[in-house]
């Protein structure tokens, strides 16, 4: 049956994406539902809650808000959070109760930006989408409201786009990429929304250049490109801590990851001699990261399909997809991807 | 670019007047959209020679998948007319409010506006402002100018007094305002008398008068508007000059 689960659990929703992106940021986050969406975001797909602190809030719609449409109350409550949490801005993360009664995210906006003196940002998340989608959102909406000053270009400076746990699955992965480039390049990384905070944000025209380590992060470095000038590359650059060493040459490699990463791993494993590489994705694929044969995973069965089919000799996935293919004899590389299996490296 | 919707009670006339509007616009050489935001999907008929067109609710439904190009979900009717209709739920079913919004999405999804780049849009909207997808097409973005056509019926009345205050009480979101009343005529005794005091108390002038006129019904049966059946009757003229009305005030602005 076509989307049928039998192994892996739900994968998180736009909404829960979007909070990763604002997570570290110093603002109220207020995701517009009932309760459930942010007892999900801090029970499951947000890592860091167990961590750090962040102001998280729940609507806490009711069922009369819904039908009533009273959001002039949740502007009221928003006024009353700012009054008591010490924050940089506020945001409303939209759900499937807000897509519903066609919430206007705009007017929101507006309304709220009349009751209190902080910048107001809306994601037009509805949780029918995956956890990319939302994080595309958000990730161009910051840039959109706080990036708004030219500075002057540092060269010794780089910005990382599109980190987060989700794509990363590594919570030391940002102190690790400052690390590479300052050893390596003598070059400052700023890796916004993990670990650099709203300044940096402000100050992202100053970078010479940004890297784009998930698909999410593309739109808006195209933005910053068309609004600052400021040039990316697109791979992932602790690629290399991902590949054990072995013996790569003339293998048939399957790859499934975030698009990014996998395309890394692929560039890194032709490197090293292996033959043919093809990636796959369960989340977004933009066709400009596409190679031949590259797949979008639409359902278990489709996986099981490609590797039943494709003569794999080694296989670059999260290990909670192993069991999936127990007929698989070749190498299984555990790949984590917190996005798939909600497991850090 | 002008953008206008027309409310107004069931029944009450909206898809002719919204229909002869575009052909009016059409006739005057502007690049026109008409969307139809009524479940029932007739908005646009007799811009397509009374041939329905598949709605946007219809291709989700039975394709189970978004259509990828506008050429999906339109057709180009009269004059040139760029025709969508949203269409809605099997009816009783599912929410037709969420259908106008994922519409509209899905339209911003294949940048009609940037690729078809039309001179006026108008929004064919179902009876009232009865929740808040049907509020969507009065939104910031969306239209700017609000249509309101009523005869001298109590109840026709009744739905545009709803309405002006709706759109009042949408003041500090942004949205449209109330350009004017489009008086339909329905033979009602005193029925201009009633609609001017309704206009005075409201404070929304009377932009547009269409009299009762068994015109529009023939050429309807025929699949087309009075305009395109006679661009030089009576009716014709009163919709070339509320079309012109409005241009006139888009470029004031």
């Amino acid at each position: 049956m076509r989307g049928l689960r039998k192994y892996l659990t739900p994968f998180a929703p736009d909404q829960s994406g979007a909070v990763s992106v604002l997570f570290e940021l110093g603002g109220i986050v207020v995701i517009c539902d009932a309760g459930g969406c942010t007892g999900n975001v801090c029970g499951f797909d947000e890592p860091r809650w167990f961590e750090q602190k962040s102001a998280i809030f729940s609507a806490g719609l009711r069922d009369m808000d819904a039908i009533l449409g009273r959001d002039d109350r949740l502007v009221a409550k928003l006024a009353d959070a700012a009054e008591k949490v010490d924050a940089a801005f506020t945001a409303v993360i939209g759900t499937p109760v807000p897509a519903v009664i066609a919430t206007d995210y705009l007017a929101l906006r507006r309304m709220t930006e009349k009751k209190m003196n902080l910048p107001v940002l809306t994601v037009d998340t509805d949780g029918m989408e995956l956890y990319d989608k939302g994080e595309e959102k958000a990730f161009l909406e910051l840039f959109k409201t706080f990036a708004v000053e030219k500075y002057p270009v540092d060269e010794h400076k780089i910005g990382v786009l599109g980190m987060t746990p989700q794509d990363v699955s590594d919570l030391a992965a940002a102190d690790k990429i400052r690390e590479l480039f300052q050893r390596k390049y003598g070059q400052k990384a700023v890796c916004y929304c993990m670990g650099d905070g709203l300044e940096e944000v402000k100050k992202v025209s100053s970078v010479s250049k940004n890297i784009v380590v998930s698909p999410a992060a593309l739109a808006t470095a195209k933005y910053l490109e068309k609004t600052f000038g400021t040039a990316y590359e697109i791979y992932y650059p602790l690629v290399e801590d991902l590949l054990p060493e072995m013996d790569y040459t003339g293998k048939r490699i399957l790859v499934v990851h975030q698009q990014v990463i996998a395309g890394s791993i692929r560039k890194e494993l032709l490197k090293r001699g292996a033959k043919a590489i093809q990636t796959a994705c369960w989340f977004m694929m933009k066709k400009e990261l596409q190679a031949d044969g590259d797949v979008i995973l639409r359902d278990e069965d489709a996986y099981i399909e490609l590797v039943q089919n494709g003569e794999f000799d080694i296989i670059f996935a999260d290990e909670c997809m192993d069991r999936m293919t127990p007929k698989f004899d070749g190498t299984f590389v555990n790949t984590r991807h917190f996005a798939v299996s909600g497991k850090l490296i | 670019m002008l953008k206008v919707a027309i409310y107004g009670k069931g029944g009450i006339g909206k898809s002719t007047v919204t229909s002869n509007l575009a052909a009016a616009f059409a006739s005057m050489g502007k690049k026109v959209i008409q969307i139809g935001c009524d479940p029932k999907a007739d908005s646009t008929i007799n811009l397509l020679g009374g041939e329905p067109l598949r709605p946007v609710m219809n291709y989700m439904r039975e394709e189970d998948e978004e259509p990828e190009t506008l050429e999906d979900i339109s057709k180009e009717g009269f004059g040139g007319v760029l025709c969508i209709e949203t269409g809605g739920p099997t009816p009783g079913l599912g929410c037709a409010g969420r259908g106008i919004i994922a519409t509209f999405q899905l339209l911003e999804d294949l940048r009609l506006f940037e690729t078809y780049q039309p001179d006026v849009v108008l929004y064919d909207v179902l009876g009232d402002v009865v929740c808040g997808g049907f509020a969507a097409p009065i939104r910031e973005g969306y239209a700017e100018k609000v249509l309101i056509v009523t005869s001298g019926e109590k109840m026709a009345l009744y739905a545009a007094n709803n309405i002006s205050s709706a759109v009042r009480n949408f003041e500090d979101r942004s949205y449209a305002r109330v350009f004017g009343i489009v008086l339909n005529h329905r033979n009602v005794e005193n029925e201009t008398e009633k609609v001017q005091a309704f206009a005075q108390k409201s404070n929304i002038p009377i932009v547009g008068e269409i009299p009762r006129s068994d015109e529009i019904i023939r050429w309807e049966d025929q699949g087309k508007t009075v305009i395109e059946g006679d661009e030089d009757s009576e009716i014709s003229r009163r919709f070339f000059d509320l079309a012109e009305m409005l241009l006139k005030a888009e470029e004031e602005e």
